[in-house]
């Protein structure tokens, strides 16, 4: 299955993102079809600056977060369903202005 | 447990655009559903317009226009794996949605989709009430009949 892209997390999980889950993504928001967002997509799971956690109600997903660089202060957050031993797949992606309550954190902030 | 900070405040949100939306005769709905990722998506603006989520409450967050904090929206999140099961009317409109049988006439099937999607966007509302500021809940049902 053809991948956007692929990345590693500061944990040496390999995350891609299939064509279906970017699809989806840029269906729901369109204005996300920038290769901007495919950065900030790429770069809150490779350096997830505000850390990792576990999804408040899917067991096999985990949800990275980054203070987003660019525009208005926010947060850039990818939600990722482990699909075997330290790979997965980006499910779908988006900005908050908060954290979601019940979601726990399971990796420190990245220092990199 | 999350270790950093709201951007915003409940405060900072505005109101004026839904309260305007209600003004309007069957305003425009936009209602998407990510059956990957289980969240389902209501607008009330065309979804090319940028948003942010502010979570409200455990799975429900509020789609809030990115210049002006206006509400415009809502995002509700697990929606068949969680939301569903603690608000039966909205889970049973919705299962409805589901098996409904296509007619022939095209035209008459996008009538039926279309109120459909308003029928489902307004049990939304009326259960996530307790997160709408203003304008009147039914107000905003008012609207979307």
């Amino acid at each position: 299955m053809p991948n956007k892209f692929e990345v590693t997390d500061p944990r040496g999980y390999q995350i891609t993102c299939p064509d279906w889950a970017w699809e989806h993504i840029i269906g729901d928001r369109p204005w996300m079809d920038t290769e901007d967002w495919v950065q900030d997509i790429q770069r809150t799971v490779e350096k997830p600056t505000m850390g990792i956690y576990q999804d408040a109600d899917f067991d096999a997903r985990i949800v990275y977060y980054a203070f987003r660089l660019k525009g208005k202060e926010r947060y850039v957050k990818v939600v990722v369903e482990i699909t075997g031993e330290k790979v997965g797949q980006i499910i779908t992606a988006y900005q908050v202005k908060t954290p979601k309550a019940g979601e726990k954190l399971i990796w420190l902030t990245s220092k990199t | 447990m999350v270790n950093f900070e709201n951007l915003i405040s409940p405060s900072d949100l505005k109101w004026d655009y839904l309260a305007e939306f209600t003004k309007e005769k069957r305003p425009p709905l936009y209602l998407r559903y990510n059956d990957h990722a289980d969240i389902l998506m209501i607008l009330f603006v065309p979804p090319e317009q940028e948003t942010d989520v502010f979570y409200a409450d455990g799975n429900v967050g509020l789609l809030i226009h990115s210049e002006n904090n206006n509400v415009v929206g809502f995002q509700i999140e697990a929606f068949k794996h969680a939301f569903l099961r603690d608000h039966t009317e909205v889970e049973r409109v919705w299962y409805l949605s589901e098996t409904n049988v296509q007619p022939e006439e095209f035209s008459d099937f996008a009538l039926r989709f279309e109120n459909t999607q308003r029928r489902v966007a307004r049990e939304v509302i009326r259960a996530t009430e307790d997160f709408i500021d203003e304008p009147a809940v039914e107000d905003l049902i008012a609207a979307l009949a």
